[in-house]
């Protein structure tokens, strides 16, 4: 038998390939951000990242509906909130990072980057950091 | 100080059940990938979830986990 055919098997693919799209759309927003640099395009790719994660509650709760002893087995699992817990506080590093660094190159160099764009390139950046790093700490 | 770190026996314990690591992490009420990582020393587990194991393969955590020293 295919492990991943048990119910938890199934409900942790489903949640992993919903992360693997999430990270996907981020992505692509955060690509299109790159390309051009007015406010629109900055608020509409902000938007674009709440979106996504509004879906991926919307899906965390499909889960909570699920039936109960899976569903606590996936929730509980203690590789899946250690994997979480690694996975926020990277993003978390990853973002002072970028904006440090941000801060020291503007010292020397100048970018024409608005308040707005930089708002929502950290917010990209953090959201693929924080998705990027639970798939990869919560992998089998 | 010397560094020591959790081995242990998990694979073999679950083996001579003939258990799957599926069909552990079904009683235990965990995932696989717990397990996987368990067994592969990738993830130490809790207590609450080393007693839970210990109590599926019938034996004692003591049997299942063992400090070894890091080289």
């Amino acid at each position: 038998m295919d492990h991943q055919d048990t119910p938890t098997g199934k409900l942790v693919r489903n949640e992993r390939r919903g992360i693997w799209l999430a990270l996907a759309v981020v992505l692509a927003l955060a690509s299109t951000l790159a390309m051009g640099s007015d406010t629109r395009r900055a608020l509409m790719s902000a938007m674009g990242i709440a979106i996504v994660f509004a879906v991926s509650w919307l899906a965390q709760s499909r889960m909570r509906a699920a039936r109960g002893r899976d569903r606590e087995a996936v929730m509980h699992d203690e590789l899946r909130r250690a994997a979480l817990a690694r996975a926020y506080r990277g993003a978390f590093f990853v973002m002072l990072g970028v904006l440090s660094a941000y801060c020291l190159a503007s010292a020397v160099l100048v970018f024409a980057l608005s308040a707005q764009m930089l708002a929502a390139l950290t917010v990209a950046l953090g959201a693929s950091a924080f998705l990027a790093l639970f798939l990869l700490f919560d992998r089998d | 100080m010397r560094d020591e770190r959790l081995a242990n026996q998990l694979r073999v314990a679950r083996a001579g059940r003939h258990l799957t690591q599926e069909a552990l992490a079904d009683l235990i009420g965990t995932t696989r990938k717990s397990i996987n990582a368990i067994e592969m020393q990738r993830m130490v587990p809790s207590t609450l979830l080393a007693l839970k194991i210990a109590r599926a393969l019938d034996t004692s955590v003591e049997h299942l986990f063992s400090l070894v020293a890091d080289e």
